[in-house]
């Protein structure tokens, strides 16, 4: 509580303040823009805290994270793009809701519950970095490879009622994530020789591919929008009704997003897929979900936000850096000699509870600021469409060259933009694929070097209890949607 | 296209994607530091578990009496969308065309001169028609997106082959 007290006591310094608004604000503008990650938005900004106060510095960084993981879901819902990795999930429902002219509603929900979650992951950081940290250090090998398995086991909810199809997109994903360097030899594998593909498909390429360049593929043989240029561009938050109904969905996405923040590298995308799916499988109304759930938005926005404090715990209580932004973060710590740690609570208290207060204000700007840019933002959608779909692709293609100023990837964009036209075509689910994507290679590198530690033996995921006690987890969820499945079968027939 | 058709075909492709998915994965050659699962292993599990589930699809579709039923009535689900193109798939292939004509020319023309391109063309194609807004928006798209990018965010942006032509 102590800590807690000490966090609050950080809320009136103008400097704080004022480092969490212009970190959001210009977080939301990196995180909306497709191939501006969180950590590159973070990483534009580190030059510029070299002579910032230390705690002002760290607060502007984490700001900015705060601000490009929720600024992602704005492009995923209006136009089905998402600026993050971990905005995918959102796409689903949300950008379902904008088709149906409830774009207000869905970036208020998203708002709200990133709102929800930011505040909950920060209640976390809070209060329990210390107990916390324990469980980052009890993943093993194995029980990250089983940390895998228990994300693949919702390809069922995201198979759109096959599960063959969605198993085969899966495959498609895995396959795509086994491009590149192999992870313990680094001998290169379906390359054909391409030196552009030694580092793998970088997922935010598949993602703007398979959403943003295939939907402008089919949007250019439909209809205007039937809302062309006249949709409302109000803000809609949720009233208590639905606030009520968001509670499990959003409940659901902080117990999951505190769980894959607190594991180094497995991340908002991972905690938004399988906070979506068990938001669906405990659903009173599942079959809304993918025709424009509430609760589909409301489930992984709360989960990629918790993300985003809870992903701190590793890194203030360990000194390792769970992801890419967390690494640009630490960068931040040694740039003004500071060393993440266990020491660094001793060292250094005003500076973590500090970064505390400061990650508070980030949520209530983050509210604020999109108080005030949604609206336009709705407005800029409702252009008349040919004009929409040229800006979008200029927006997508520009964002794509940005990632690594490579021609070759803005080409392996388009050939991805026709796979997700053909999967289309075929009706296979590019969910499961984008899920087999990002759970390929640290399944692949974590099941290798499991069997490496035990010396072949397979029983090294069993003996382990984290790794057993996720794989028990995986196998109950399994059985329970093959069961659940079956009994509406059985309805539907009788 | 009825449910069995699509199961059909994505289940034949799905077939011959896993088999030259295995091929290739087999002819990967490990190195002296490989593990005992080796560089293809995994891929080659995959590639497997594809093989298998593409095989069940195909088999299903194979026994559906649906698809059947609807196959010899000649019903198909899908076409143009009413009130959207009569050719869907030539306007996609039409957009890709031009997306590919940007990326071919974003090393030599420069990023505003294609970007410009991109959205004169891409709008045009989608049907705008009002000729001083297309090419408006195509003259102002290239110098907007160059000051987000390349102003802002410090994104070097490649300017094409002008300096060169013009002796610079």
């Amino acid at each position: 509580m102590d800590s807690f007290l000490m966090a609050m006591s950080n809320l009136a310094s103008a400097w704080i303040i004022l480092s969490a608004f212009a970190g959001v604000l210009w977080g939301i503008f990196g995180g909306a823009l497709p191939g501006i990650s969180p950590s590159i938005a973070m990483a534009l900004l580190l030059p510029f805290t070299v002579g910032m106060e230390a705690t002002n510095a760290l607060v502007l960084l984490a700001s900015v994270y705060v601000g490009a993981e929720y600024g992602g879901s704005i492009p995923a819902i209006l136009i089905r793009t998402p600026g993050t990795n971990s905005a995918s999930a959102t796409v689903i429902d949300g950008y379902e809701m904008a088709k149906q002219g409830r774009a207000g509603e869905a970036l208020g929900i998203s708002l709200m519950s990133g709102l929800v979650g930011g505040l909950f992951g920060l209640v976390v950081l809070v209060l329990c970095t210390e107990s916390l940290a324990k469980v980052a250090l009890a993943f093993t090998p194995a029980a990250y490879f089983s940390l895998g398995i228990l994300g693949l086991s919702v390809i069922a909810g995201l198979s759109g009622g096959s599960l063959m199809r969605g198993l085969i997109a899966a495959c498609i994903g895995l396959m795509i994530a086994f491009i590149g360097s192999d992870p313990v030899s680094g001998v290169q594998r379906f390359t054909f020789g391409s030196e552009d593909l030694l580092d793998g498909v970088k997922p935010i390429l598949i993602m703007v591919g398979l959403f943003a360049v295939t939907e402008m593929l089919v949007q250019i043989g439909e209809p205007p929008w039937a809302n062309g240029g006249n949709a409302s561009t109000k803000l809609t938050l949720p009233n208590w009704a639905m606030t009520k109904r968001l509670f499990k969905p959003q409940a659901i996405g902080a117990v999951i997003g505190t769980v894959e923040g607190v594991t180094p590298g497995a991340g908002g995308t991972i905690a938004a897929f399988m906070a979506y799916s068990e938001a669906k499988r405990w659903s009173k109304h599942p079959e809304e979900f993918g025709k424009g759930s509430p609760e589909g938005v409301a489930a992984p926005e709360s989960a990629n936000n918790v993300v985003t404090a809870t992903a701190l715990v590793p890194l203030l209580s360990l000194g390792i850096p769970g992801s890419n932004s967390a690494a640009i973060l630490l960068g931040g710590f040694l740039i003004h000699g500071l060393q993440p740690g266990p020491m660094l609570f001793q060292k250094a208290p005003e500076v973590v509870y500090g970064l505390y207060g400061g990650l508070f204000i980030a949520n209530i700007a983050m509210l604020l600021i999109g108080l005030v840019i949604l609206s336009p933002c709705m407005w800029l959608v409702n252009r008349p469409k040919p004009y929409l779909i040229a800006f979008i692709l200029a927006l997508v293609m520009s964002g794509v060259f940005a990632i690594h100023q490579s021609i070759f990837e803005c080409g392996l964009v388009l050939g991805i933009g026709v796979l997700g036209y053909v999967l289309r075509l075929l009706r296979l689910p590019v969910l499961p694929l984008v899920l087999g994507l990002v759970l390929g290679y640290l399944m692949e590198s974590n099941y290798r070097r499991s069997l490496l530690i035990s010396g072949g033996e397979h029983g090294i995921f069993i003996t382990d209890p984290v790794s057993a006690g996720l794989l028990g987890l995986a196998l109950v969820l399994t059985l329970y949607t093959a069961w659940k499945e079956f009994s509406d079968k059985q309805h539907a027939k009788g | 296209m009825n449910d069995a058709l699509v199961d059909r075909i994505s289940g034949g492709l799905g077939m011959l994607l896993a088999t030259s998915y295995i091929v290739t994965a087999q002819s990967i050659e490990d190195s002296l530091l490989a593990d005992a699962v080796g560089a293809s292993g995994v891929p080659t599990g995959v590639g497997v578990v594809l093989l298998i589930a593409s095989l069940f699809l195909f088999v299903k579709s194979l026994k559906s009496k649906a698809g059947k039923a609807q196959q010899q009535a000649g019903k198909t689900d899908e076409g143009a969308v009413k009130g959207g193109s009569e050719h869907p798939h030539a306007m996609a292939l039409g957009l890709l065309l031009i997306l590919a004509a940007y990326v071919f020319m974003l090393p030599i023309l420069g990023y505003v001169v294609s970007v410009g391109f991109l959205v004169g063309a891409a709008a045009w194609f989608a049907g705008a028609r009002r000729y001083t807004s297309l090419l408006l928006c195509a003259a102002l798209a290239g110098p907007i997106f160059w000051f987000v990018f390349d102003w802002t965010l410090e994104i070097r942006l490649p300017v094409g082959h002008w300096p060169m032509w013009f002796g610079k």
